[in-house]
């Protein structure tokens, strides 16, 4: 198991917006499968990834991790992650 | 049952809510189709 499950032990209460669902911006346009499950793979169990593939939603994407607190710790290490010389944008979706 | 005990078991079934299971058809409801495709996980995947 990843070091950053360990702590799910801690039962903290976690603030409302945050869940599992992250809204995920400025990513390079050929980003691949492969990539995406990589990087966001690291902090959990991943249940699904959805890719913008239209003009207007290129470059973003939702990943849907199984654990609250895997998502927390995605948020929290890889905002302003830098994939292919641009700087991630996490933000759960609401 | 109150105080700490109290708290704990209602926050642990708070967490419960917010961790339950995926499924497809709730997450349909909630993520946009339109523009948006789902990538097959790559055949190297293992979830953590």
């Amino acid at each position: 198991m990843g070091e950053y499950s360990s702590r799910k032990g801690i039962n903290s209460r976690l603030p409302p917006e945050v869940n599992r669902i992250l809204y995920v911006r400025n990513l390079p346009f050929k980003i691949t499968s492969e990539e995406l499950y990589e990087i966001f793979g690291k902090y959990g169990a991943i249940y699904q990834i959805r890719l913008g593939d239209r003009k207007d939603t290129r470059g973003t994407a939702f990943v849907v991790y199984e654990d609250i607190y895997d998502a927390k710790a995605a948020v929290d290490h890889l905002s302003g992650f830098n994939v292919g010389g641009r700087y991630l944008v996490l933000l759960y979706y609401q | 049952i109150g105080g700490d005990l109290g708290k704990a078991l209602s926050l642990e079934r708070e967490m419960e809510t917010r961790n339950r299971p995926w499924t497809d058809v709730a997450l349909d409801a909630i993520l946009p189709s339109e523009g948006y495709s789902i990538l097959p996980p790559p055949s190297s995947y293992v979830p953590l």
